[in-house]
């Protein structure tokens, strides 16, 4: 099993025994994890004078 | 122009925030189904994404360090449309709830709409539920009161100290330029100053992440109102606020629902 195949076995099951991984398979998960860096996808918001008219009416409405 | 029947469609998924704990069976299928997958989320999800479909595109590339997030966003929508109008079976994966501080998901399911093709959304786990989960707070209790960090700042809003507040995003708090990865101390000294007007400085308040793997243990940080300055926060910390005061009897309304108790 992949490091991310594993990691959704842990995820969605609820008897797997994290005691049961190999050294390797830890190894593996935490390289993966170590590796996937913060992402970037928060949401922002500005102030409404310095908006777009028509994206500030459409960002509104998407956090309501 | 509005064409019905057209070939190509969009369903908008949440992944949920823990990777193989959080998608819905039906949001699965879609995205085992679909032609393209076009993912905006954490790279581990993205990977997770890649076991259920061999066509993953990443749409996280759009994003780049001081670019306006908002044409990032429409660089999104037009990425998805452009397979949506070439026929395609088209998923958009998003991080928990597709549709929650996430803007391309709705617009791109409008846009689809609007042009005749068959869109919709999915729900997945958003951060909000394993707060709830992982806090141990029912919102149906004493109340939630909801705002993004920075909208906070710069509206005029009406906060409910009697009611859990709830703020997302407090590592961009004041954050102008739709382009920061973090504010600093000054702008977080601000909004401090601001929640200080409804709540002491040494009221406490938690400091939450969900983690993206079950081998994780969720961020549970208390700490003093007032120490929030120097606190250590990523992108997706969340700041619960508990109540600071009791919940005060309506009076008034309590007496006329007497009276119609009265009149059964």
């Amino acid at each position: 099993m992949t490091a991310i195949q594993l990691l959704e076995k842990i995820g969605a099951d609820a008897s797997f025994d994290l005691n049961l991984l190999s050294e390797e398979d830890k190894k593996s998960i935490e390289q993966i994890v170590q590796k996937a860096q913060i992402f970037n996808a928060v949401q922002n918001i500005l102030p409404p004078d310095e908006e777009e008219p028509e994206e500030q009416q459409d960002e509104q409405q998407s956090i309501s | 122009m509005n064409h019905l029947n057209k070939v190509g469609s969009i369903v908008c998924v949440g992944t949920g925030i823990t990777v193989g704990a959080h998608i819905s069976p039906i949001s699965r299928s879609y995205i085992e189904q679909a032609d393209i997958v076009f993912s905006a989320g954490h790279p581990l999800i993205e990977m997770w994404l890649g076991e259920m479909n061999d066509n993953v595109q990443s749409l996280q590339p759009l994003y780049a360090e001081g670019k306006d997030r908002r044409r990032t966003y429409r660089e999104m929508v037009e990425t998805m449309m452009a397979q949506v109008r070439a026929g395609k079976k088209v998923v958009g994966a998003f991080y928990g709830h597709p549709g929650v501080f996430a803007w391309p998901p709705h617009k791109v399911i409008a846009t689809a709409k609007a042009e005749g093709y068959a869109a919709h959304m999915e729900p997945g786990i958003s951060a909000e539920d394993c707060l709830y989960a992982h806090l141990g707070i029912d919102p149906g209790n004493l109340g939630s009161q909801h705002f993004e960090a920075s909208q906070f700042m710069f509206y005029k809003r009406n906060i409910d100290p009697t009611a859990y507040l709830i703020l997302w995003q407090v590592g961009i708090a004041g954050d102008k330029s739709a382009a920061r990865l973090s504010t600093g101390q000054a702008h977080r000294q601000i909004f401090v100053e601001l929640l200080n007007e409804h709540y002491p400085l040494d009221h406490q308040v938690v400091l939450y992440e969900c983690p993206t793997v079950a081998t994780k243990q969720p961020k549970i940080q208390w700490i003093a109102l007032g120490d929030f300055v120097q606190a250590e926060l990523s992108l997706v910390t969340t700041m619960c606020v508990p109540p600071s005061q009791e919940l005060q009897k309506n009076h008034e309304i309590l007496a006329r629902l007497s009276q119609l108790d009265q009149l059964d």
